[in-house]
């Protein structure tokens, strides 16, 4: 019974806007560095070397950022990568340099903009995280990610606000 | 010299367990001719059948020192190709194939080497039964005798030293017969091939050193009409 | 072992699935065939039942070219949208179905849409990086082509730049895709809505001139006429977008407060990421949304990806039965050939030689089958490619792909190696009943 209970509080975004506010910096959904907010960084479980992050950035401050790349875990290089469509084949490109201006956001979703991690070096399992270091010209923002089903289409808490 | 042939206990039964066929004991020289004649459905085809290894069969089947029966299914078929030739009353020739390549048959599947071989004495045997030239004619276009000598030719490709033959002559009319019966009977004679008819034509069963009767089977009868010309 | 693999090029990952499809049936053609020569016997047989081996060949090869000609379809027609899509590389418009607005904008299907205003399309116009945003009109017709208004430099962009006679000057001009059955120098009268319900007198006023022909695009706008997104304001008695005192003016910029609305706006960005950057900005609840074709069209096709697994999964059903039909066929022919089996056991031919036989017998008939079916799914690809290119004027072409040849190797394994089947049912027959006459 208390089970149901706990389930219930952690199914409710009540819940987890409570648990936003309790924490900034390492809360499991929310990693902030300066003015840079990311939220909801999400991942695919796979097996392979490669994996695609996402997550939902924003510029609270009043400078344009610029985005320049990214580590994985354990050193695995990453970078910003796009999705394109030539002939009917789906192509990520890489994406040298991402401008984020003061006050907007940018979504990193599939089918659109990622962060691709290559050279993993062990499975991404499912339920577990791991972090990353997402790399600006204004310093680097570690972002907590957490790995979802290997057919995920969003964070498990998509559509919550933080 | 071929194998003789020795048969003890004998014993051939259908599924329900009747008993087909019992030879307690005959034995056969290299070399002879034999017919067997009897009533039809006596056992005279099922004798031949045994003979082969090609029934289930109780009893021993010793040609030379190799009793067919005791082999597994594979054996008996290596022992046939080395030696025993068959022919039957409606020939089973490939219609689609030329006359060399029904003689030639067993070369598909003897071992790459002895092929050219085999195919060789196909065309030899073809020869000596009056076939030369009509090697490469389709079969369709044969008569009933010459067919007849092309499936000889095919059993004795391997050189067999024994040949069985389940009603030669039975397709064929009397003319063809007679040609047939000197054909063959010249042939095996030559080659020293220990022949096993079963028939029911009078003149084929006439030029054998010695003939079986087969009722109810058993071997009711062991004559040897023609002992004059096994003596040449 | 996954390292290696996916290290090695797509052509050679392809090169060797096919050699490891293909592989159960070399294994399995050597092991039976070892020391035999069965060909003048199979080629025998065939010739005996050459009516039902030709029957047999002729189901085996529909089938399988049916199987082929679907799938290379499907990804002919998942290229062809792709490239449909190619030149819209951003579409904002007012919130709703992403579906719907790629639907009009991308294959000119229109449907009844929320409008965006010119302060919007101003704003999406003049956001840095924007080398094209080009609103689109829907809605008139002539005849069977759809009159599409827009801005000059995206009807550039559309023919990248090859326009027979010239760029429309006024709004009575106007450019005609290259299917459409006007000449430079014809006038027409556009009629409001399409086909049955298109209303000819509605636009009874205006009467506008082709003065250039767009080159094939490969894509429905082969059959639109494009207008100056003001001809199509004006013709419904709208603002043209310019302050009375510029009416003349074609093209941007527009003036926000004689902005009609446009359903949509096409983007192209001078660098990738700005592409990116547009998408999230302009990506707002109830006010605009922003997408990608591309990515719509790739989600699609993951759909259809599931479709096309169940398709395949019935191609392969269906050929697993005309296959299992065709192998109980040669069984029952094979009861025909029986005394000839018969002989050759009482010839001394190993079990496996005759065994061979009959699988080669079989063998031949499916090779056969698979070869011809090869060539028969060419054709029906292409076939089907023209009835739907004609259908929608997507330039679809289906050349084989690597994902039909390993569909073909692997119904030819399972498929050999089915037909082991009658060659031991035949091989189990009793020798003596059929020697005997």
């Amino acid at each position: 019974m208390r089970l149901l209970v706990l389930l219930a509080m952690l199914a409710t975004p009540v819940c987890a806007l409570a648990q936003s506010h309790s924490s900034h910096d390492h809360h499991s959904h929310v990693s902030q560095h300066g003015d840079l907010r990311a939220v909801h960084a999400w991942t695919r479980a796979t097996t392979g070397n490669t994996a695609l992050v996402f997550m939902e950035l924003e510029n609270t401050g009043t400078d344009r950022l610029m985005i320049t790349g990214a580590q994985g875990p354990r050193g695995a290089p990453a970078e910003l990568v796009g999705f394109t469509l030539q002939n009917g084949q789906a192509r990520l490109q890489p994406v040298d340099r991402m401008p984020l201006n003061a006050g907007h956001a940018l979504r990193l979703e599939p089918n659109g903009l990622a962060l691709q991690i290559t050279g993993l070096d062990a499975a991404l399992v499912q339920g577990e995280a791991f972090d990353l270091e997402l790399q600006t010209d204004h310093g680097t923002l570690p972002v907590h990610v957490e790995i979802g089903a290997p057919d995920a289409t969003g964070h498990s808490h998509a559509g919550h606000s933080h | 010299m071929g194998p003789s042939l020795s048969i003890a206990g004998l014993e051939v039964r259908d599924p329900r367990g009747r008993v087909l066929l019992s030879v307690p004991a005959l034995d056969v020289p290299s070399g002879a001719l034999v017919g067997v004649e009897g009533p039809s459905g006596a056992g005279k085809s099922t004798l031949l059948f045994a003979l082969a290894g090609l029934v289930a069969a109780r009893g021993h089947v010793r040609w030379g020192a190799q009793d067919i029966l005791a082999l597994g299914s594979e054996r008996r078929a290596a022992f046939r190709r080395e030696t025993i030739g068959m022919i039957f009353q409606d020939f089973l020739l490939f219609e689609e194939l030329s006359a060399a390549d029904n003689a030639a048959l067993s070369a598909l599947f003897h071992p790459r080497k002895a092929r050219a071989g085999l195919r060789a004495r196909a065309r030899e045997n073809l020869t000596r039964l009056g076939l030369s030239g009509t090697g490469a004619r389709n079969v369709t276009s044969f008569s009933g005798g010459e067919r007849q000598r092309v499936a000889i030719a095919r059993a004795m490709a391997s050189n067999a030293p024994v040949l069985l033959a389940d009603e030669p002559t039975a397709s064929l009319d009397r003319a063809a017969a007679d040609r047939l019966i000197d054909d063959l009977v010249t042939f095996v004679r030559r080659t020293g091939t220990t022949l096993i008819a079963v028939s029911h034509d009078p003149r084929l069963i006439a030029r054998m050193d010695r003939v079986l009767r087969i009722t109810d089977g058993t071997v009711s009868g062991d004559t040897t009409p023609n002992t004059a010309e096994g003596a040449q | 072992m996954m390292a290696v693999w996916n290290a090695l090029p797509a052509l050679w990952q392809d090169i060797v699935v096919m050699l490891l499809l293909l592989a159960p049936s070399v294994v399995l053609g050597g092991v039976v065939l070892r020391g035999f020569a069965p060909w003048p016997l199979v080629r025998a047989i065939l010739w005996r039942f050459r009516g039902a081996s030709v029957l047999f060949v002729a189901l085996i090869a529909i089938s399988v070219g049916m199987g082929i000609g679907l799938l290379a379809q499907e990804r002919g027609l998942r290229q062809g949208t792709a490239q449909a899509a190619d030149k819209f590389d951003l579409v904002i418009a007012a919130p709703g179905s992403e579906i719907t607005v790629m639907m009009a904008s991308v294959f000119l299907q229109p449907s009844d849409m929320a409008l965006l205003d010119g302060v919007t399309y101003n704003e999406i116009a003049n956001a840095p990086n924007v080398a094209v945003a080009a609103p689109l009109a829907f809605g008139d017709s002539y005849g069977a082509a759809p009159v599409i208004g827009t801005t000059a430099a995206f009807a550039s962009y559309l023919a990248e730049g090859h326009i027979t006679g010239r760029m429309w000057a006024t709004s009575s001009e106007a450019l005609a895709g290259t299917l459409v059955p006007l000449d430079i120098g014809d006038s027409f009268t556009p009629a409001h809505g399409h086909g049955d319900g298109a209303d000819a007198g509605a636009h009874g006023g205006a009467q506008l001139t082709i003065t250039g022909r767009l080159a094939p695009t490969g894509t429905p706008w082969d059959r639109a006429i494009l207008v100056p997104v003001e001809t199509v304001w004006e013709v419904h008695g709208l603002a043209n977008g310019h302050a009375p005192e510029r009416g003349a003016q074609i093209g941007p910029p527009f003036d926000p407060a004689y902005f009609p609305g446009t359903p949509a706006v096409v983007v192209r960005s001078d660098a990738l990421w700005a592409n990116y950057a547009l998408r999230s900005d302009f990506t707002r609840d109830r006010e605009t949304m922003a997408f990608f074709p591309g990515a719509v069209l790739a989600q699609l096709y993951q759909v259809l990806g599931n479709i096309r697994e169940i398709m395949s999964l019935l191609v392969l059903v269906t050929q697993m039965l005309v296959t299992a039909a065709v192998l109980l066929g040669l069984f029952i022919l094979s009861r025909l050939f029986r005394r000839q089996i018969a002989l050759l056991r009482a010839l001394g031919a190993p079990a496996r030689f005759v065994f061979a036989v009959v699988w080669s017998f079989g063998a031949a008939l499916l090779l056969a089958g698979a070869v011809l079916g090869l060539g028969t799914g060419i054709g029906a690809a292409s076939v089907l490619s023209r009835v739907v290119s004609a259908r929608t004027d997507i330039v679809i072409t289906a050349p084989l792909g690597w994902a039909e040849l390993h569909f073909l190797a692997g119904f030819i394994s399972v498929t050999l190696i089915l037909s082991l089947v009658p060659a031991v049912m035949v091989l189990r027959q009793p020798v003596v009943p059929s020697l005997r006459s």
